[in-house]
């Protein structure tokens, strides 16, 4: 019998000694800027598609495969992704991924989050208790993210250190042009004011000097209601509004009819890569972005 | 034996592996205490889940106290009474889910979890009713085994099929469905026990489970004991865990589709007293049982709030052993007093097969709605003579956020009779609509496949 137990467990011991760095994202563009940094030492797999509502994503038990194989797993945090990322984290029995693991990386610590609630109720809607988690929509923090995941990848693979810094110094030459271009881009609506559905674009918008001036749910996670409409046509008239900037998630049927009754344009604009066809990577994510808004 | 030898030693080398590891994971934590910020909390994660709702049923309070679901292990002639179902049913009965016609409280839950340190984490589940405090689940789980392997420890609920380890309020509908309140009874298959999973290490879900139990289920699963006079051993009490169960469950997903599927089987004694019609007949079973089990859930987003999601399972079960019971009107109790005259015990060999399934399908068509049928069959009974006894459901729930939800649901339920004595009993139609309210607050409940 102990002979079986002794075959068993030879099976199970892990083969792969010089394997590549297995990563898993829990969104797309975190797994596009690990790419970047990591280029053909990691594997990467993000496990949430990048059409899908951020906030409820549902968690396959593929996802459990995933990470039970990881060395790596890096999560966007302050509570975007904790509801359905703990369950996985929890059932996937992965030493090195849970909270506080070599493995376990919580983007949201390595850049300051805004909009954090003074009071907390749910009476408010399903607000993020840590501050707006959308934070990687400021191209400005993308350059942090990507230096805490070099950090990182350097501590799980100390060998390839230098090359992982290389990356992210190509990566940062790059997306400082690239954000010089950006800048000069939304230069032609600086200072506009939007509406938008939920306060997904807060950073990107802050970024470029714009303003809200309502979200179409009256409430974080709530739909609106047609007297919320209907104020909201007010606000977009007394506050001259004329984008209407829409998620490719959330039903359009509200920012049609707030178009309809006040002109203002719609702008459907991808929140992460892969939520249009041309978001393909980090930095098409905000060309793609920035070339709907711009257009 | 073997088996549980095995279980052991497996406990123990991973146990004993996992400590070794552990050296290295602590270095990790405290390497990483400066970048982990938001870990001031102590406080384990509390949710509060508050169910109830109203009911109409066409059949009063007393004749729906007085039918029954035909058939468990314990006799071909006896039925099971609901009050097996509802404990309180008898006097209070007022505490069941949705028990009387009117108002109900059905049930409150409170739930409690947290690390409790990098090796464990900890679980308790409490199920509040009217006048009542039980703990429902109690257990530990560990959280830094290697190899894939995981071991859960406390009262649980077992993992066999789909529905039994899910508590009621995320099922798609309001009722247990009738082939598992049949085999595991109202509260399930909810143990006392250990448990052991593999995951694995392949690119799809494959996981295997085995479980070691007490085996003290209100239906199916008894270690007690049959001594007459305190002196003539009739059935050995079973000293250790009776039951063993087995479980596979995978997950694959294929253009847009997710699909889960398991296979399940259990073992275990049967030795429990019974009794019928209260004062009618006392008897005892000692027999063992076996169940096995087969689930398949798919799963269809269209988008990111609305659904179509498939589940069925089937369950078997059988049992094989023998019944004592008292001959004639005899009472088994009197029969202690009376066991000199050995013509007044009964001894009879029992076979008995339950079965049945239940299949189901709910669309999440917006995102606050969502409707969904359910056809509910038992195929194979304690009673033959009225075939299969089916129950048709269907639902519509308004979810306006993930913390409360609103469903009307209404069930054609053919499966109850009602018995007049041993021999003659007669079939009652219930239809019943009922109208739930489940609320949750506290700690974001973890989403769930
Ligand atoms: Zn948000």
């Amino acid at each position: 019998m102990n002979k079986i137990i002794l075959i068993f467990l030879f099976f199970l011991v892990p083969v792969s000694v010089c394997a590549k760095l297995k990563v898993v994202a829990s969104y797309q563009y975190i797994a596009s800027l690990t790419r970047e940094i990591g280029g053909d030492l990691v594997d990467v797999v993000a496990l949430s598609q990048g059409n899908m509502d951020p906030h409820t994503v549902m968690p396959r038990p593929s996802f459990i495969a995933k990470a039970a194989r990881a060395d790596l797993l890096i999560v966007n945090g302050a509570s975007l992704d904790e509801a359905w990322i703990s369950p996985i984290i929890t059932q996937a029995g992965n030493p090195a991924i849970r909270k506080g693991g070599t493995g376990y990386l919580d983007l949201s610590l390595c850049v300051r989050l805004f909009e954090v609630p003074a009071s907390l109720s749910r009476a408010y809607g399903d607000v993020h208790p840590e501050g707006n988690p959308h934070f990687h929509l400021d191209p400005d923090n993308v350059p942090a993210i990507a230096r805490a995941i070099r950090e990182r990848l350097s501590k799980l693979d100390p060998p390839h250190s230098g090359i992982y810094t290389d990356h992210e110094s190509g990566f940062k030459a790059r997306w400082m042009k690239k954000s010089s271009e950006w800048s000069a881009a939304m230069k032609i609506i600086a200072g506009r004011k939007i509406i938008q559905y939920h306060s997904l674009y807060y950073y990107f918008f802050r970024r470029y000097g714009i303003e809200t001036a309502g979200f179409i749910e009256p409430l974080p996670g709530i739909p609106p209601s047609s007297k919320h409409l209907s104020l909201l046509v007010g606000t977009i008239r007394s506050e001259k509004v004329d984008l209407i900037v829409q998620d490719v998630y959330h039903p359009d049927d509200a920012a049609r009819y707030l178009s309809r009754e006040t002109g203002a344009r719609i702008v459907k604009i991808p929140h992460d890569v892969g939520a249009v066809e041309n978001a393909k990577d980090i930095y098409l994510l905000f060309d793609e972005i920035i070339l709907r808004l711009t257009k | 034996m073997k088996n549980i030898c095995i279980f052991v030693m497996s406990v123990i080398v991973c146990f004993c592996s996992s400590l070794g590891y552990g050296a290295d994971a602590d270095k990790s934590v405290v390497e990483n205490a400066s970048a982990q910020t938001n870990y001031g909390k102590f406080i384990p994660d509390i949710s509060l889940i508050i169910d109830f709702g109203y009911l109409y049923r066409n059949m009063d309070n007393g004749s729906f106290r007085n039918t029954v679901i035909p058939g468990t292990v314990y006799s071909s002639r006896a039925l099971l009474d609901r009050s097996i179902y509802f404990p309180e049913q008898g006097a209070g009965h007022e505490n069941g889910n949705s028990a009387v016609r009117g108002f109900n409280f059905n049930y409150g839950e409170l739930a409690l979890s947290s690390a409790v340190d990098p090796y464990f984490d900890l679980f308790a589940i409490f199920h509040l009713q009217r006048d009542g405090f039980e703990v429902e689940e109690a257990y530990a789980t560990t959280s830094s085994l290697p190899l894939g392997l995981q071991v859960k420890a406390g009262k649980f609920l077992s993992s066999f099929g789909r529905i039994n380890e899910q508590h009621g309020h995320v099922w798609s509908f309001f009722d247990r469905p009738l082939i598992s309140m049949l085999i595991f009874g109202d509260e399930g298959l909810n143990e006392l026990g250990a448990r052991l999973t593999w995951l694995a290490p392949l690119d799809f879900y494959l996981l295997f489970g085995g479980e070691v139990l007490n085996g003290e289920n209100e239906q199916s699963f008894g270690r007690e004991g049959l001594k007459v006079l305190d002196a003539y051993t009739l059935v050995r009490e079973q000293s250790g865990p009776a039951l063993y169960t087995g479980y596979m469950k995978t997950s694959f997903d294929a253009g847009g589709w997710v699909f889960l599927a398991g296979a399940s089987f259990a073992r275990g004694e049967t030795r429990k007293e019974y009794s019928v019609n209260e004062a009618q007949m006392t008897g005892f079973i000692s027999a063992a049982t076996m169940v096995f089990g087969g689930d398949l859930t798919a799963k269809y987003m269209f988008d990111s709030y609305r659904y179509i999601a498939i589940q069925g399972e089937y369950i078997w079960s059988v049992s094989k052993g023998r019944r004592y019971s008292a001959a004639l009107d005899l009472d088994l109790t009197h029969l202690f007093t009376v066991i000199e005259s050995p013509g007044c015990l009964l001894e009879q060999h029992v076979r008995r097969i339950n079965s049945g399934l239940y299949a189901q399908l709910v669309a999440h068509f917006a995102r606050m709605w969502g409707a969904g049928v359910r056809y509910d069959v038992l195929l194979q009974t304690g009673l033959k003579k009225y075939g299969r006894l089916p129950r048709y459901s269907a639902m519509i729930e308004f979810t306006p956020t993930e913390f409360s939800r609103l469903r009307l649901q209404y069930n054609h339920d053919r499966s109850l009779v009602r018995q007049y004595n041993e021999m003659y009993s007669s079939r009652r139609i219930n239809n019943e609509v009922i109208l739930e309210a489940t609320m949750a607050i506290g700690a974001h409940a973890a989403h769930s496949f």
